[in-house]
């Protein structure tokens, strides 16, 4: 790469995000060599995110400044003054008579800023082109405009110093850019460490369904014992009827059933040979609690997705050598007739002034045309 | 027309024969007593102002004040400063809590994915880290905030997070976004007091007693995941979780950041985070990202898999995937 040639690159944006593409065009117009980002933008929080952003993206992009911390601060702080829970922490408000006079933390953010401004006029003042000042007399009105003309002269100076001697300090010490950050110092490198060994001391607990079901067939008799059936004790004495696809072509029993599973009728899983167990596709028969089995047939990708962990949750122990792991069974979920995960209400909602409206700055510009 | 002021009572004549006034209340001029009514309102003024930071650090012990950084600290000071934070709890709430500070594990660099094609927006991780990291109740504090996305954006700065109705909505997608403990992290970089950073298992922490609550980490933070403790978090005493970390779910001061640290307290103990055992639909996946045969690294391998505003460089070690 050429190192020789330096380039400059001022961006002024008094609107917030200086977009990373943006400035990208910007540096493809540029040779090659280093660039220096120096960005303006008093009203951006993000500033320095975006430039480092850049900074990372483009190796030839090594250093950047930005402009506006104390000031953007004050204006957040400004936009904040508006939700209610400000006014309760960080406002305070003298009362006499009918006249208010109110503070909070942007007040404050405000004195500093205009005593960095003052401080700026003070060393306008101070330099040689203005020295004849420094002998004159107390004038109650003062030329303000000379002053304010040449208050950003020093501070302009000031920064063009500073990248000229870090620039000096680039070339002759460090020779050449520093390499792309890929992580704090302090983060690890798959090379640095030994992994940690998972000891599996600790099992992974499937959550076993229970059966073959019962029916409750009638109410609990004289003894308090509910009267439940096995399936065989019905289906035994039944022909089976591969007609039936749902509960509506049902005569009678399971007629409360909903089934939505693809085009599976109820004995494309329910064996007909024994009804207390289930059948595979292939027509062996599998036990009730082994019903991950039949599901997998099917669903093979999501029951691989299940046992690599990345499907259906876990809890307990993500480290098997501290302790043991739960996991939840494909019925458990999934209604097994009617599997797609039915649609829930949401119960907790943060009260979070972050996009309360979904585009607040839309609705504010149309208000403002009409 | 002002009278004359009264000279009788307070004036005497000297020898040349002058009146010469006495310095007494009554012969005050106008302008000097509205200087003195202003001085005074603006000292007033000006104590009013000042009056939530001198109540802050006048409720403050002294070694809270003297407290070092939390990385300055050795085991002994460290261990002061934990039976310290116990005791206020327990003078404050009356519940004996467990504050743990956990080393960061050998070997372990955390990484946690979101499954994009299951998630359907019920908000139960919200829940569950309300709970867990002994969040404000008032505010329904929460470090996840699940964002209902059109299909077909990925701009999360347009999600929206005030739905209401059943989910999934068919022609929405939800998008749970939590700290994503960036490798670099913009947020470390802009902190003025190095009260943020990032430990060597990845997770970025903040030092409650070293914050100063300046909130440029929240505006640094392209994923808006950090978030500033108004006033101290408001938690009945009988729902406080009593199993707490140092750099995680103790309990906040007020004017102080916080962040999600997956769990801090419970994945140095080897255990899930919250929100992932929260998960009704098993959207979320957690592991050991330098464990080759850890289930992130399946994910990682075997999926389609995006970083969520990759473009700004702050690698995260938060993942999201989608099934097809």
């Amino acid at each position: 790469m050429c190192r020789g040639v330096i380039s400059l690159v001022i961006i002024e944006k008094h609107t917030c995000d200086i977009d990373v593409i943006d400035a990208r065009i910007i540096l493809q117009t540029l040779p090659t060599g280093f660039v220096f980002i120096l960005t303006l933008s008093g009203q951006c929080d993000r500033t320095t995110t975006q430039a480092d952003a850049l900074a990372d993206l483009d190796p030839g992009v090594f250093m950047t400044f930005e402009y506006g911390g104390l000031r953007s601060f004050g204006i957040a702080a400004q936009r904040e003054n508006q939700s209610a829970n400000w006014h309760e922490v960080f406002q305070s408000a003298v009362v006499v008579g009918g006249w208010r006079w109110t503070f909070n933390s942007a007040y404050f953010q405000g004195i500093l800023y205009r005593i960095k401004k003052v401080y700026y006029i003070l060393s306008s003042i101070a330099t040689p082109h203005d020295s004849e000042k420094l002998n004159m007399s107390y004038d109650p009105h003062p030329p303000k405009v000379s002053r304010r003309r040449g208050s950003w002269g020093p501070a302009i100076g000031v920064i063009i110093l500073i990248i000229l001697l870090l620039t000096w300090l680039m070339v002759t010490v460090v020779r050449g850019p520093s390499p792309i950050s890929y992580g704090n110092d302090q983060a690890q490198s798959p090379t640095d460490l030994p992994v940690h060994q998972a000891l599996q001391q600790h099992p992974v607990n499937i959550s076993v369904p229970e059966g073959p079901p019962k029916v409750l067939v009638a109410d609990p008799n004289g003894s308090g014992n509910a009267i439940e059936v096995s399936c065989t004790t019905c289906h035994a004495t039944r022909e089976p009827d591969y007609k039936n696809v749902t509960s509506d072509d049902l005569d009678e029993f399971h007629q409360n059933l909903s089934m939505g599973h693809g085009d599976l009728s109820c004995l494309s899983c329910h064996n007909p040979k024994d009804y207390d167990t289930l059948k595979k596709a292939d027509g062996s028969a599998v036990s009730y609690p082994n019903v991950m089995q039949l599901c997998g047939q099917c669903h093979q990708s999501r029951y691989n997705d299940y046992l690599h962990g990345a499907h259906g949750g876990m809890t307990g122990h993500w480290d098997l050598s501290k302790g043991p792991r739960q996991r939840k069974a494909c019925i458990d979920c999934h209604d097994p007739h009617s599997p797609a995960i039915p649609k829930m209400l949401p119960q907790f909602k943060p009260l979070d002034r972050f996009m309360d409206t979904p585009h607040p700055s839309d609705h504010q510009t149309e208000a403002s045309h009409e | 027309m002002t009278p004359p002021p009264e000279v009788q009572d307070n004036s005497t004549v000297d020898s040349a024969g002058k009146t010469v006034s006495l310095p007494v209340i009554g012969q005050v001029s106008r302008r000097t007593a509205l200087k003195a009514f202003g001085a005074t309102l603006g000292i007033a003024a000006f104590g009013a102002a000042a009056k939530p930071m001198l109540e802050k650090y006048a409720s403050m012990s002294p070694e809270e004040m003297l407290q070092r950084h939390y990385k300055e600290l050795d085991s002994d000071e460290r261990a002061a400063v934990i039976n310290r934070l116990q005791d206020e709890t327990k003078v404050r709430h009356g519940v004996d809590v467990t504050i743990r500070d956990l080393p960061p594990l050998e070997g372990v660099k955390y990484g946690y994915a979101i499954n994009l094609s299951v998630c359907n927006g019920n908000g139960e991780c919200m829940r569950a880290c309300h709970k867990e990291n002994n969040h404000d109740r008032e505010s329904n504090q929460s470090y996840i905030r699940v964002l209902e996305m059109q299909r077909g954006s990925m701009d999360m700065e347009k999600g929206s997070t005030t739905y209401t109705h059943p989910v999934p909505d068919d022609d929405k997608f939800y998008m749970p976004v939590q700290c994503q403990q960036c490798d670099n992290p913009p947020c470390v970089d802009v902190c003025p007091v190095e009260a943020t950073w990032k430990e060597k298992d990845g997770i970025v922490v903040v030092d409650y007693n070293w914050c100063i609550g300046c909130r440029y980490c929240e505006a640094a933070c392209p994923y808006h995941a950090r978030r500033f403790n108004w006033k101290a978090p408001t938690v009945p005493d009988d729902e406080i979780n009593p199993d707490q970390g140092y750099l995680s779910n103790r309990m906040r001061p007020a004017g102080v950041m916080e962040k999600c640290t997956f769990c801090l307290h419970r994945v140095r103990d080897g255990r899930l985070p919250a929100c992932l055992e929260a998960c009704p639909t098993g959207a979320r996946v957690f592991g050991n990202l330098l464990d080759p045969d850890s289930e992130i690294r399946w994910v990682l391998a075997n999926k389609r898999v995006f970083m969520l505003k990759e473009e700004l460089g702050t690698q995260p070690s938060f993942f999201y995937y989608f099934d097809e």
